[in-house]
């Protein structure tokens, strides 16, 4: 066997903390702190620990070349068989058939091909979440229980930051024209809010989620920049104008439309069926997707942003910024399509908070390759209910102030 | 010992903090069940009998575990 060091290989020098078993076996609880290396494997996502015998040596490696096992063996300190344990464990590549070493070697290639960052790839690899299930519907939404979290909040973290924070060290201070912001789309922005409460029982008119996908996620122009280079137009800008977001619909109750997972195909204003449900198991799935926010799977469609990183990165190729800045895009999607519902008098909402390894695995996407940024969701409000929602008051600048 | 995964770890405490049947089968023989969890201890540092702490004090040791891994609490919503 040969073997090559991890490529790219981020090790996290910290403290880890494990319970003392021994001590448990006895009846007692402990936790005991001790430094431990480890390896952040962008491929699996796992943290996989590092022997700290194993760490110089690690370090003497080249990520290119490989060096039989034998030969590193006879250098020392480890013998062949701790090398093995290595190449096992996932710190080491090797060339060999094992399953571990087919995985890394292709999906080190794999990152490679679509061109990430090497931080970024690791980034996104240990904040990917599977199978994450929050308390949210055994939750008490009480006035009260709200406050009550709030205030231990409170007490663990204090307050924080002021909302709107001045600068003791600005050199003069100058009020500007306090305008009524009330134009046509300043009203309709007014209007937009995060929705958490909707009619589960009504049906989401074919049209309104047309409007919505097509003035959100649709081209509305195109520039052959070069033969083979399309730049496409949407309604939100998009850095490099590679627009690499692509928008999955899960449709849990729209009219015409069976409940399933969907692909919008960006020019022809399409929906593509990838995968049929019926309504229960589509209402189930938003949930598990959001991690137990059982409010967003009241709502009648959900709909997935998934970057394709490769058409980024063609362009940003290991770019310090190119992760920035599809997260950036995404947010743009977002708030066109909250204001397209708006327009419309529906509810919509947006989080990031999902089991976004499980939604790429549900929709068939790389998982090296697609990254499932987040959920925006469109629904009939039911305008009975604001336990879930921001109320506030309308503010005005004071003047002068 | 070596954990290869935290979260196995995480697991580990979580059923021990829960579930009777598991806490039983724990005492009764409880290297096979770490190992089970990735988790190598020699059988030579488990006592002869094995008792567990109670599953209140195993809970508070992993609120503490899993407040120093990475945060996945559920959202707080800002409402009224």
């Amino acid at each position: 066997m040969r073997l090559r060091r991890r490529r790219p290989c981020v090790i996290d020098l910290g403290d880890r903390l494990a319970p003392d078993f021994g001590a448990l076996m006895r009846g007692e609880m402990r936790l005991l702190r001790s430094p431990a290396p480890i390896l952040l494997c962008p491929v699996s996502g796992e943290r996989l620990p590092v022997p700290p015998e194993a760490l110089a040596l690690m370090a003497t490696l080249d990520g290119e070349d490989w060096v039989a096992l034998e030969d590193l063996a006879a250098r020392g300190p480890l013998d062949a068989d701790a090398l093995r344990r290595l190449v096992a464990d996932g710190l080491l590549v090797g060339d060999d058939d094992g399953a571990w070493s087919v995985r890394l070697r292709e999906g080190e290639a794999r990152l490679e091909e679509v061109g990430w960052h090497p931080l970024a790839a690791v980034y996104h690899a240990h904040t990917a979440w599977s199978g994450i299930m929050g308390d949210e519907a055994q939750r008490d939404h009480s006035d009260e229980a709200h406050r009550a979290r709030l205030d231990a909040m409170v007490a663990a973290n204090g307050y924080p930051p002021p909302h709107s924070p001045e600068r003791p060290d600005a050199r003069s201070r100058h009020p500007l024209p306090a305008a009524p912001l009330d134009s046509p789309l300043a009203s309709l922005m007014r209007r937009r809010r995060t929705t958490r409460h909707y009619l589960a029982d009504a049906t989401l008119p074919a049209a309104d989620l047309a409007h919505v996908l097509r003035g959100a996620f649709g081209a509305v122009g195109h520039a052959e920049l070069a033969p083979g280079l399309v730049a496409m137009k949407r309604l939100s800008p998009s850095g490099g104008a590679l627009h690499p977001i692509e928008a999955y619909p899960l449709l849990v109750r729209v009219e015409g439309f069976a409940p399933g997972l969907y692909h919008y195909v960006s020019d022809h204003h399409r929906l593509d069926l990838l995968q049929p449900m019926d309504e229960a198991a589509a209402r189930a799935f938003a949930g598990t997707a959001t991690i137990g926010q059982d409010y967003f799977a009241e709502a009648q469609a959900m709909v997935f942003l998934a970057a394709r990183l490769q058409r980024n990165h063609w362009k940003y190729r290991r770019h310090a910024k190119a992760y920035k800045a599809v997260l950036v895009d995404a947010g743009h999607l977002s708030q066109t399509a909250y204001l397209l519902a708006t327009e419309r008098g529906l509810g919509a909402y947006y989080t990031g908070a999902i089991n976004d390894r499980d939604i790429a695995r549900a929709l068939g996407l790389d998982p090296l390759g697609d990254a499932v940024f987040g959920a925006w969701g469109l629904g009939v409000p039911d305008p009975s209910r604001d336990a879930l929602h921001f109320v506030h008051a309308d503010h005005e600048p004071a003047p002068g102030a | 010992m070596t954990g290869k995964n935290e979260d196995q770890i995480q697991l580990l405490l979580k059923k021990l903090a829960s579930d009777d049947e598991f806490r039983a089968a724990f005492e009764a023989n409880p290297i096979p069940v770490l190992a089970k969890f990735g988790i190598d201890v020699d059988a030579k540092t488990a006592p002869a009998t094995v008792t567990l702490p109670s599953k209140e004090e195993i809970a508070k040791n992993f609120e503490t575990l899993s407040r120093e891994m990475h945060a996945t609490m559920a959202v707080v919503i800002f409402s009224k």
